[in-house]
């Protein structure tokens, strides 16, 4: 016990006197580099996208290049048209303007595919080993958040509740479900497919896992409905729905794995 | 000598290991050191050994049903409750499906109702239950699916006596 202690202590040590040299560094570097600093100080350079705390220079808000202060073109160039200077993101709470798409829950994956991957190729840390550390940091930051935003879009659940909240609003912790009948009806759905009903039926639980996904088709049809006529209540509705069918698929899916079977 | 050393050492560093801005201070990841306990001991005991899982007769006229969902995280839960004459809880049952501490929170709670007045049972608050399971603020709506679960049960209960009375 007393050898661990030592080596612990010992890590920690060597791991703070680290942070102090990066901290007395980034201090000097204050008046050059302050979006440098941030990340730093901050450890996980995806928070400084979001932190609204973080002080922007006038200069960054508008579409002017950071490095040689010339005006942009559009709003989605990626490196400034004068000094070929890769650019911070000009969106970055909609994942669907960032990829330049539309704002619709019906979008062609194969077209977000090759954006994301087009992006990527542009802008992953990789190209930019012998850049400076500013460009370095915007490609990592840039970079990681194309793909938070790939994860969001492609998974059509995920896309669902970012579309909501573009529209105002989310699902909430306090939320309940007032409708008893889906409530009896998910609860017999999750009965008929409890290990305990279909012991190793496989053929059953393949059946059911149809049905379910039948289900979901037909729910995010409905959502796609009402995200096109505006109706974000009902689209609300349909989301919760869609959030149970798809915690019963992957209930399904995980016991037909746990019996060997691949989905 | 060396006893004492390490164990002061020891508790320090618990003591630093339960507070995370400590570790980022530190220059450390949350990785590097193992957090794995992110449930409480109570919490995985219910959820492993779940009690009184299973279904009452919901047409028997002393049985009440509360089925409640949360739809934040996709979960549902069924409690029901068994009442003699006397007005006392003589039995309760769950079934739940979703996350370890709904599951948890239905099995406290059908442990707990158990022998106490439909009245008494009323009282039963959500911040008893997240106390019990030491349940982390994030996992607190688990909780209040517990208590509406509860609530929903006690009075799908009274209003079968009232309409039995009735008749």
């Amino acid at each position: 016990m007393y050898i661990v202690c030592i080596i612990f202590f010992y890590e920690m040590a060597q791991n703070f006197t680290k942070t102090t040299r990066r901290l007395v560094s980034s201090i000097a570097n204050l008046n050059k580099s302050p979006y440098h600093n941030f990340r730093v100080l901050n450890g996980y350079h995806q928070t400084n996208f979001r932190n609204p705390t973080f002080v922007t220079p006038k200069r960054w808000q508008t579409n002017v290049c950071w490095r040689c202060g010339a005006h942009e073109g559009s709003p989605t160039q990626v490196f400034c048209e004068k000094c070929n200077v890769i650019q911070r993101p000009h969106e970055l709470e909609n994942y669907f303007k960032l990829f330049g798409l539309e704002e619709r829950f019906d979008i062609e994956q194969q077209v977000l595919r090759n954006k994301f991957r087009q992006l990527q190729s542009l802008l992953h840390p990789d190209k930019f080993s012998n850049k400076t550390e500013e460009e370095q940091a915007i490609s990592a930051d840039y970079s990681s958040l194309l793909n938070k935003a790939y994860g969001t879009l492609h998974v059509p659940l995920r896309r669902a509740e970012h579309l909501l909240k573009l529209k105002g609003e989310t699902i909430g912790e306090s939320q309940s479900v007032d409708d008893p009948e889906f409530l009896i009806e998910i609860m017999t759905l999750n009965e008929e497919a409890s290990v305990e009903e279909v012991g190793k039926d496989v053929g059953k639980l393949k059946k059911l896992n149809k049905k379910n996904n039948e289900q979901l088709e037909r729910v995010s049809r409905e959502i796609d409905l009402c995200f096109k006529s505006n109706d974000i209540e009902k689209a609300k509705e349909n989301i919760i729905k869609f959030k149970y069918y798809t915690s019963l698929s992957s209930r399904i899916n995980g016991t037909l794995r746990d019996l060997g079977e691949s989905d | 000598m060396d006893q004492i050393a390490s164990c002061s050492l020891q508790s320090k560093i618990n003591s630093m290991a339960l507070n995370t801005s400590n570790l980022l201070r530190l220059g450390l990841r949350p990785s590097r050191i193992c957090l794995t306990a992110f449930y409480h001991k109570n919490v995985i005991e219910h959820y492993e050994n779940p009690r009184n899982v299973g279904s009452l007769d919901k047409d028997d006229k002393n049985v009440g049903t509360g089925l409640v969902g949360a739809p934040a995280c996709g979960d549902v839960m069924k409690l029901q409750i068994k009442v003699d004459e006397n007005g006392k809880i003589v039995d309760a049952k769950f079934k739940t499906f979703g996350c370890g501490s709904a599951i948890a929170s239905s099995s406290y709670t059908t442990e707990w109702v158990k022998g106490k007045t439909v009245d008494e049972a009323l009282k039963l608050k959500n911040t008893a239950i997240a106390k019990e399971l030491s349940l982390p603020p994030v996992k607190l709506h688990c909780s209040m699916l517990a208590e509406d679960a509860i609530k929903a049960a006690l009075s799908d209960y009274k209003i079968k006596q009232q309409s039995n009375k009735k008749e």
